[in-house]
C-alpha cells in the first residue's frame, strides 16, 4: 500500500528472536482476563523495552512516551489480524514510524499556518501572552505594541478567545467552532477576519 | 481527558489502556448484531448508529472517548447527533468506524447525513451541483486510508 513503512535491517536484530504469543486470546476482549493479561504482560515486557531502544534515537523523551502510547494503542487494537507471531516487530515498528511522519506533517502544517498569520496579521498581537508570541515573528519592530494594546481590550471575551484558540493553541476553525460552539468553521473564519480588521484599526 | 500511559507505572497504565480499548474491541462484536436487526443505511447518520452500538455503561462510554482521544463532552454529542462531523478532527472517527467494521461507502454516507443536518442550504445546493460529496469528506477519507497504514494484517 502507498505510504506504508516497513523496518528493515534495523529491526532484524529483534525479529529474529524466538518470541511467541497468543494473538487471538489478545484481540479477544471476553476472554478469560487472566489469562490475557498474563499473556499482554508478556508482550509488553518484551517489546516495549526494545520499542523504546529503537524509538529513542529519533524522539525526545516525551516524544517518546506519546509515541509509545500511540504504538501500543494500536497494538490492542489491531493485534487479533496479525497473521505470525514473528511479524510483530516489523509491524510495532512500522506503526511507531507512521505515527512519527503523522508528527512530522503536524509539525509542518502548524509552522505554515503559523508562517501565514504573520503575513496575514501583520501589525497585529493579543494579549501580552499572544503579543510576545506573533511579536517573535518578522514582523517584531513594526508592531506598535500600546496602540495594539488598545485595540486588543476593544475586543470581546469571545473574540479574545477565538484569538487565543488560533494563535496560541494553534487550533483549527473547525476545532475553534466546537469549542465556542459557532456554527460552522466558516462562522470561525469571519470572526477571525473581522477581529483582523479591529486590530488593525480598519 | 484522554489517556496517558506516561503518567502512570508503565505496565499497570499500559493494562489500563488496552482495557479502555478492549471496549472499542467489543463494540466490533455489537455492531453485527445492531445490523442484524436493520440495514445500516437506516440510521440517521453515524451519531445514530453509534447510540445504537455504544454501550449505556457511562463508564465504558469514557474508556471508549479516552482511546479515541476525544473529550468526554465531545463524544456524547457526537452520540447524540449533536455535532457536525466536519467540525470534528477525522483521525479518531474514522479509527472507530473502521475498528467497529464499517465499510468505507457505509460510513461516508452517514456522516454525509450528519453533516447535512449542519450544513448550509447554499453548501448543499452548491455539492449537488458539483456532483460530489462535500468537502470535509476529504479528510475523512485520508483518515481511513491512513489507518489502514496500521493495520497487521499485511505483515
Amino acid at each position: 500500500m502507498t505510504g506504508r513503512t516497513r523496518i528493515g535491517a534495523a529491526g532484524r536484530a529483534d525479529e529474529q528472536q524466538p518470541f511467541d504469543f497468543d494473538a487471538k486470546l489478545l484481540a479477544e476482549p471476553d476472554a478469560d482476563e487472566t489469562a490475557r493479561r498474563r499473556e499482554w504482560s508478556k508482550v509488553y515486557k518484551f517489546y516495549d523495552p526494545r520499542l523504546r531502544r529503537f524509538f529513542e534515537r529519533r524522539a525526545t523523551s516525551t516524544e517518546l512516551d506519546d509515541l509509545m502510547q500511540k504504538i501500543w494503542t494500536s497494538a490492542a487494537l489491531k493485534i487479533g489480524s496479525l497473521a505470525s507471531p514473528r511479524a510483530a516487530w516489523t509491524w510495532l515498528t512500522t506503526v511507531g514510524v507512521n505515527a512519527l511522519r503523522d508528527d512530522g506533517r503536524a509539525r509542518a502544517a502548524d509552522a505554515r499556518k503559523r508562517e501565514a498569520f504573520a503575513r496575514e496579521s501583520e501589525g497585529e498581537a493579543v494579549e501580552a501572552e499572544v503579543l510576545d508570541r506573533l511579536c517573535e515573528d518578522p514582523f517584531d519592530g513594526r508592531v506598535d505594541r500600546n496602540l495594539f494594546r488598545a485595540r486588543l481590550a476593544t475586543l470581546s471575551v469571545e473574540d479574545r478567545s477565538l484569538l487565543h484558540l488560533f494563535v496560541v493553541e494553534e487550533r483549527s476553525h473547525e476545532e475553534i467552532a466546537v469549542v465556542l460552539d459557532l456554527a460552522s468553521a466558516d462562522a470561525s473564519r469571519q470572526r477571525l477576519r473581522r477581529v483582523r480588521k479591529v486590530l488593525r484599526g480598519e | 481527558m484522554t489517556h496517558s500511559m506516561s503518567r502512570g507505572s508503565g505496565e499497570e497504565a499500559f493494562h489500563e489502556l488496552r482495557r479502555a480499548v478492549d471496549e472499542v474491541l467489543r463494540l466490533g462484536r455489537r455492531l453485527p448484531a445492531v445490523l442484524e436487526r436493520r440495514p445500516v443505511l437506516s440510521f440517521d447518520g453515524f451519531g445514530d448508529l453509534l447510540d445504537h452500538v455504544l454501550p449505556r455503561d457511562q463508564d465504558a462510554e469514557l474508556r471508549i472517548a479516552r482511546t479515541l482521544q476525544l473529550s468526554e463532552d465531545v463524544f456524547s454529542r457526537l452520540r447524540a447527533g449533536q455535532l457536525d462531523p466536519a467540525a470534528l478532527p477525522a483521525s479518531p472517527l474514522a479509527l472507530l468506524a473502521r475498528a467497529m467494521g464499517l465499510d468505507w461507502e457505509s460510513f461516508a454516507t452517514l456522516v454525509e447525513r450528519d453533516h447535512a443536518r449542519f450544513a448550509s442550504e447554499q453548501e448543499l445546493v452548491q455539492t449537488r451541483r458539483a456532483g460530489s460529496g462535500p468537502s470535509f469528506l476529504k479528510a475523512y477519507q485520508e483518515a481511513w486510508k491512513r489507518d489502514t497504514m496500521d493495520d497487521a494484517s499485511e505483515f
